[in-house]
């Protein structure tokens, strides 16, 4: 299908690409450049950059999506982890691989004490599954951090996106925790 | 909706004919002429507004905190009648003075969410749910007594057209993940009180136009683990006020045109090689060698000698052999006082040294006097006043004496080569993955990908450095709550679908 670009923020028409170029309304693509978990320059990322910021431009639309909703007005939808740039001698698979040229972003619902909001995660995960365009979602629980405290993480693929913006959405969901598959076709809400 | 400056036809190729019927503009003058209101909210009930009486609460825009930084305000409790005055337009813009007690608060809100909110604990709620424009005609000043976070999830752009003076009474600290420039368009001075610590993982550049100067008033160390070249293209004047000790582990070259090496004692010594060109010329007290003669690795002098030697097997001259034991072919044997054999001669004085040579050489000498000889000089005895260098000698002293050669190793140890290098790094710690400890977002982010997450080296080093959750593979979790499938899930409306109140939220839909 041919996807409709909203003219104001058409990746095709933008001159010059700087961090400092809007996706959304209040969406920049620094937003996805400077998240928490992957720290990068647009002068590190070696992929082309308009390839980059038309995959970036189907999230900024997801995430415009999530700040539209009237369910998430007290919690924050914010980017975890966005585009990936890989160490020197780093070869990266899966859902990594697809961070590199922007096609999977990690989301991450935080609510006012400044901690993931684990129901709202799964609210989320579910709002988009109906009403979103995607390729793939999944929830993401873990307790990597070192005090054991169980982080929600929504991690969100979408199609390499052509200049014609032609893309098909696959629409698959699972559920992880710790890395592991917990169930395919369903998500879950974990909480613990 | 019609208004009331509809004309009856408009309404009708408006709303059709049917609607213009039912709803339109009512006649007996109890309800809005325009037909705005009441508002489907209000329909079949009081036209109090629902705020006023705490069956709705009107928030502002605010959304979540940021990772680490909550956003905590105490929830607004729901307004009593009749301490709320509210005033709703008709779009949805709402002022509200609130006296209720205990939630005392003043509210003034866009539609759109945006607004001021004056809480009742004293909070102030400023929210905008687009853009921000303040603009300050006269000075700005901001005081906070407590903590301040600022996020920006874009660019930060801050001009100042006077000076900038940032006074920081803790610690200033500057985490870039990027680069960081900066840019002086005149001088820049820095004082530092105490210490300056610098880590530099990649390479370091400097380009001085003019002149360098570094004055160190105690020691000053520089350790290098690979080359280290120095190019001058004028003069370097290299002086210590005590000592200079330079060595070489392997080979030490000095080359110029000139060269100049001047001291108060002298030692130059090697186990072998050359000293000495075709105009250089020797001076000393002393020359000494091993013994053993031509062939023999002993010392060999070539050239016209003048003075005195001990042995002579060829001079030109032999004016006074004393001691020695071989005058075989001396140009002009004059005397041979104790010489075992002085024969062949250029110019033989005595025919038959051989059988008795002392008294042979005086005859000689008598006969001849019409030869012309070189001074001879009184024989004397001189020790040699330092021992002769010998190979051995020169190997203990290049190896173990305090004037020796130097072994020099940086970050070298045989458990672990490299090591303050990697302490450094970390590169080695983490496989490469990372130079430097990871947040735990990073690290969550590294771990996406299986070949990381089964990379014992980089999770044991996390582990050990408590930065990762020693449990981070337990793959079970403890309890389950909800679930969704694929097929869409109904959900509760917000919103009115008709007119029926009695209907509204018990009707599911799907979008």
């Amino acid at each position: 299908m041919i996807y409709l670009v909203d003219p104001l923020y058409n990746p095709n028409l933008l001159k010059e690409i700087t961090s400092g170029v809007y996706l959304q309304r209040g969406i920049p693509l620094a937003k996805f450049l400077g998240a928490r978990g992957t720290r990068s320059q647009l002068q590190q990322i070696s992929v082309d950059h308009k390839q980059l910021v038309r995959n970036l431009y189907l999230h900024a639309e997801l995430l415009r999506s999530a700040q539209r909703n009237t369910d998430l007005q007290n919690v924050r939808v914010t980017v975890a982890e966005g585009v990936y740039v890989p160490a020197i001698n780093e070869s990266p698979t899966g859902v990594n691989e697809k961070k590199v040229d922007g096609r999977a972003v990690v989301y991450q619902v935080i609510n006012r004490k400044g901690k993931t909001d684990i129901p709202k995660s799964f609210d989320l995960a579910v709002y988009w599954k109906d009403y979103a365009d995607y390729d793939r979602i999944s929830l993401d629980y873990d307790t990597y951090d070192p005090n054991g405290d169980l982080v929600a993480n929504i991690v969100v693929e979408m199609p390499n996106v052509s200049e014609s913006f032609d893309v098909n959405f696959s629409k698959q969901i699972d559920t992880y925790y710790n890395g592991a598959l917990q169930s395919s076709n369903e998500l879950l809400e974990i909480l613990k | 909706m019609t208004t009331s400056v509809d004309t009856r036809q408009n309404r009708i190729n408006l709303i059709g004919e049917a609607r213009e019927i039912t709803d339109g503009v009512p006649r007996d003058g109890f309800n809005d002429a325009s037909g705005e209101f009441p508002n489907q909210d209000y329909f079949f009930g009081t036209s109090v507004n629902k705020a006023a009486k705490g069956e709705i609460i009107n928030n502002l825009y605010s959304g979540g905190g940021e990772y680490g930084i909550p956003t905590l305000l105490p929830e607004q409790r729901p307004s009593q009648y009749p301490f709320n005055q509210v005033q709703e337009s008709k779009s949805g813009h709402v002022i509200e003075i609130d006296d209720t007690p205990g939630g005392e608060r003043v509210l003034v809100k866009h539609r759109s969410g945006s607004g001021l909110e004056l809480r009742a604990d004293g909070s102030i709620l400023f929210s905008s749910t687009n853009n921000k424009v303040e603009i300050t005609g006269g000075d700005h000043t901001v005081i906070v007594e407590g903590t301040g976070n600022l996020v920006y999830h874009g660019n930060l752009n801050l001009h100042v057209t006077g000076d900038y003076n940032v006074t920081v009474d803790g610690n200033y600290n500057v985490k870039t993940a990027g680069n960081h420039t900066e840019e002086i368009h005149r001088s820049r001075s820095t004082t530092i009180i105490e210490n300056d610590n610098t880590i530099i993982q990649g390479d370091r550049s400097a380009k001085i136009i003019k002149n360098s100067t570094e004055t160190i008033f105690e020691d000053n160390t520089i350790l290098v683990k690979g080359k280290q070249k120095n190019f001058v293209q004028k003069t370097i004047d290299f002086n210590a006020g005590e000592n200079i000790t330079s060595t070489a582990f392997n080979q030490y070259t000095i080359a110029a045109q000139e060269y100049r090496s001047t001291a108060h004692t002298v030692e130059l010594t090697g186990a072998l090689g050359v000293i000495g060109g075709e105009q250089i010329d020797h001076f000393g007290k002393m020359f000494g060698g091993p013994p053993g003669g031509l062939g023999n690795g002993g010392t060999t002098f070539y050239g016209t000698l003048v003075g005195k030697a001990s042995n002579a097997i060829v001079a030109d001259f032999a004016e006074e052999a004393g001691k020695a034991y071989h005058a075989r072919q001396a140009a002009h044997a004059r005397r041979a006082n104790q010489a075992e054999v002085a024969k062949a001669s250029k110019n033989t004085w005595l025919d038959n040294l051989s059988a008795d040579p002392t008294d042979g050489s005086l005859s000689a000498y008598d006969s001849n006097a019409s030869e012309t000889f070189p001074t001879v000089y009184s024989y004397q005895q001189i020790p040699p006043t330092t021992t002769m260098p010998t190979s051995d000698t020169i190997i203990a002293k290049i190896s173990s004496s305090e004037y020796g050669i130097a072994n020099v190793k940086v970050d070298i140890l045989e458990t672990d080569p490299d090591s303050i290098k990697n302490r450094i790094l970390r590169s080695d710690d983490y496989n490469d993955l990372v130079s430097y400890d990871p947040t735990i977002h990073e690290i969550r982010s590294k771990l996406r990908d299986a070949k990381n997450r089964e990379d014992s080296k980089f999770t044991g080093t996390l582990i050990a450095e408590n930065l990762l959750n020693a449990d981070f593979k337990r793959t079970v979790p403890e309890k389950i709550n909800r679930s969704a499938n694929k097929t869409k899930n109904s959900r509760f409306g917000s919103k009115f679908i008709g007119n029926n109140p009695a209907d509204k939220k018990s009707k599911r839909f799907k979008v």
